[in-house]
């Protein structure tokens, strides 16, 4: 029998953390009209693979994202692929971009992730008009960028707190609030 | 440990060296414009996976949708609390008008009747309807579909035609045993057959995945009134004739949209129109002539094109 390597507050901290994320998942997936504007939704798991990518990439590995996508293209009805390769890129290039971003303040991750979020929904736009050959209104651009941008701070309060439970580890890193 | 080693190998084997995750970035990325593509030029390979899926988390699914819908219900009541004096003062008025309409409806039926009798009209198929409360899909980004907590198991079949209560809404595309998915008028892959009432003028409607479908393949020289009312058209056979839909409305552009009866971002319940009586699959398949096979004779039954039963 082999001994279990966290402490009983540890292990809670993993838990809630993928609780939480599959929160984000089918909160998501489950799009409601209350937190949508002109028929744009708010990305929340890209909220969770975001801050995850930066403070602690271990508890989002690749195969993850990419089954997370692959769940969330299949109940959207969207192409499969398209929130798949978005979240896959994503994971990528936060992953990439991680040293700069983790010691910087909560304002600088947020303009990161408003940025991140800008780029995701501008390819997924192009993406969906080049498959279909039709371009659909590019008004959800501006407005998936502005729930992202707003809902952001809340969904990370409970993104940290979850954070403050898991324990150091390699590749983690607490920000100081 | 040597798997690693191996992506390593591989990954700098190439005439461009990456690490191991932008090499299983890159090619999981690959993996999903192949996806893409495949979706969208054979999305019939993914149907059965969509709807088994949509059955096993429409429990959770519809769990997680009851606080928001609580939440959405809280902010429509406080609006309707405000403007609740001119709703009644409005209510009343229309009220009285409709009074006046049942009596004309009433005399129109039966004018209607007698001259069916007197025409031997055939009659209009009977529909059912299944009602459902939408448990996902309303806000999502570039997809103008819901899902809804009925499915094959309460009689639904794909190409049923969806309504809320002002208007149509669209038709369902995929049925699970518990969950079906609806295609929104508003959506870019909706495609419908109108007719703009009292002109006679038949057009098809497009989603554009804004508020306002438009309307395309009318004739060039005709003149599509402001405010004309929309209906199913029902060519095609894909809705059934004489579903309200909208008005026409004359965008900036010059081109003419349709302003939906149903508002799409309110949506909470939906009816699902379906056939009482299906037709039988063979029904219009003329039997086999009698005298060509004595053994098949015995077997040889007509098929009651009503039922699709075979009569003795």
């Amino acid at each position: 029998m082999t001994a279990n390597p966290y402490m009983p507050g540890e292990k809670t901290g993993f838990v809630l953390a993928y609780i939480l994320l599959s929160m984000l998942f089918l909160v998501n997936a489950q799009a409601p009209s209350v937190l949508s504007i002109g028929g744009a939704g708010t990305p929340f798991l890209l909220m969770g693979i975001y801050y995850w990518s930066v403070y602690r990439p271990t508890l989002v590995p690749l195969w993850l994202v990419f089954v997370l996508g692959l769940l969330l293209d299949l109940l959207s009805g969207s192409p499969v692929g398209l929130n798949t390769a978005v979240f896959v890129a994503t994971r990528w290039l936060v992953t990439d971009q991680r040293l700069f971003l983790m010691g910087q303040s909560f304002m600088i991750v947020w303009l990161g992730f408003v940025f991140v979020c800008g780029i995701a929904v501008s390819s997924q736009w192009i993406i969906y008009g080049a498959l279909k050959m039709l371009w659909s209104a590019s008004e959800t651009i501006p407005a998936t960028i502005a729930l992202g941008a707003v809902l952001f701070p809340p969904v990370s309060v409970f993104l940290h707190a979850t954070h403050q439970l898991l324990p150091s580890g390699s590749g983690s890193y607490k920000p100081q609030r | 440990m040597k798997r690693n080693a191996l992506t390593r190998q591989i990954a700098r084997a190439l005439p461009f060296p990456v690490g191991v995750t932008a090499f299983w970035s890159v090619l999981l990325i690959l993996l999903c414009l192949f996806l893409m593509i495949l979706s969208t030029l054979r999305p019939q390979y993914f149907e059965s996976m969509r709807t088994g899926l949509s059955d096993q988390f429409a429990p959770a699914l519809s769990i997680i949708s009851l606080p928001f819908e609580n939440v959405s219900v809280f902010f429509s009541d406080v609006q309707d609390i405000a403007g609740l004096r001119a709703e009644a003062e409005r209510l009343e008025a229309e009220n009285a008008r409709l009074r006046e309409w049942y009596h004309i409806a009433l005399l129109l039926e039966s004018e209607n009747k007698s001259l069916r009798e007197l025409l031997n009209l055939k009659a209009d198929p009977k529909y059912d309807y299944v009602s459902a409360r939408i448990i996902a899909g309303a806000g999502q980004n570039f997809v103008k579909s819901v899902l809804i907590g009925a499915g094959a198991a309460d009689g639904l079949t794909k190409g049923d035609t969806a309504l809320s209560g002002e208007g149509l809404i669209g038709r369902l595309v995929e049925v699970g045993e518990n969950s079906a998915r609806i295609l929104l008028l508003d959506d870019i892959n909706s495609r419908v057959p109108i007719l703009v009432e009292d002109t006679l003028i038949h057009a098809i409607m497009r989603g554009t995945n804004t508020d306002s479908p438009e309307l395309i393949h009318f004739p060039r020289d005709s003149e599509i009134p402001e405010g004309a009312r929309i209906i199913t058209s029902g060519h095609g056979g894909g809705y059934p004739p004489g579903l309200p839909v909208g008005r026409v409305v004359t965008a900036e552009s010059g081109k003419k949209t349709v302003d939906l009866f149903a508002d799409m971002d309110r949506l909470r319940f939906v009816r699902i129109l379906k056939l009482q009586t299906k037709k039988a699959p063979y029904a219009n398949v003329l039997v086999p002539m009698k005298d060509e096979d004595p053994q098949e004779e015995k077997h040889t039954e007509p098929i009651n094109s009503e039922t699709g039963e075979t009569q003795p």
